[in-house]
């Protein structure tokens, strides 16, 4: 392998991961998640990080402590499974 | 036993605010003392004028709720952008050495590092996942 083109070749990547770095960072401490953890995971490799980061905060719906038992549960499900009374927080986006 | 006119004003102050009661010894400075006397009508003048801006403004809880929450949102931001510059710091910082190490020849196995990074990443989802159930106490 060429040294000369390994390292010039960093220069685009070290752009892609400082912006994906950022963005999750500040995406993180938005939702309320650990922004350290996540914004140094999100500067380890692009784009499998991001992908993953997207699916932790997006595809998993959150869960909050139900009204009537505390208990937490998703906000995907209509009924608590511990005391079967009505998520309020039933179809809350994350 | 006799006081100056300072420790007077300060025995009037009391007696205006009602926290102590005229004695016939302040009764009687009074009489004699036209200094005490002109302090105690100047008091009471003040305590009149004072009275006509002395009104019941209604207080709206939920406006002074707001404020402090509209503080706290805003200090919040503020540190959330001074996170952000030192994360930013921080990350220029940690390439700037893995570029330094790429220019000594380690480029090779910082090439290997990302795509083993790349491969084992998908892997990181169950870790991350079994986390949050465990933060969510579910």
């Amino acid at each position: 392998m060429n040294d000369s083109f390994s390292y010039w070749m960093l220069i685009p990547l070290f752009i892609l991961l400082f912006i994906q770095g950022a963005w999750i960072f500040n995406d993180a401490s938005k939702r309320g998640h650990n922004k350290w953890l996540w914004g140094f995971f999100g500067l380890l490799n692009v784009p499998s990080n991001l992908i993953v980061y997207l699916i932790v905060t997006r595809a998993v719906p959150k869960a909050s402590p139900c009204e009537h038992c505390g208990k937490k549960i998703r906000h995907d499900y209509k009924y608590c499974p511990h005391c079967s009374t009505s998520n309020i927080n039933f179809g809350k986006k994350n | 036993m006799s006081k100056c006119c300072e420790e007077y004003e300060d025995i009037l102050i009391d007696i205006y605010y009602g926290e102590t009661e005229m004695s016939t010894e302040i009764k009687n400075h009074l009489e004699n003392c036209s200094n005490c006397r002109e302090f105690l009508n100047e008091m009471e003048g003040l305590g009149d004028q004072l009275a006509i801006f002395d009104t019941d403004i209604p207080i709206d809880c939920s406006l002074v709720e707001s404020a402090f929450t509209s503080v706290d949102q805003k200090e919040e931001k503020k540190r959330n952008i001074i996170d952000l510059l030192i994360f930013m710091s921080t990350a220029i910082g940690i390439f700037f050495v893995i570029f330094v190490l790429a220019y000594k020849g380690y480029g090779k196995y910082l090439l290997y590092g990302q795509i083993s990074v790349f491969f084992l990443a998908p892997f990181s989802l169950i870790a991350f996942l079994k986390g949050r159930r465990l933060k969510e106490g579910m």
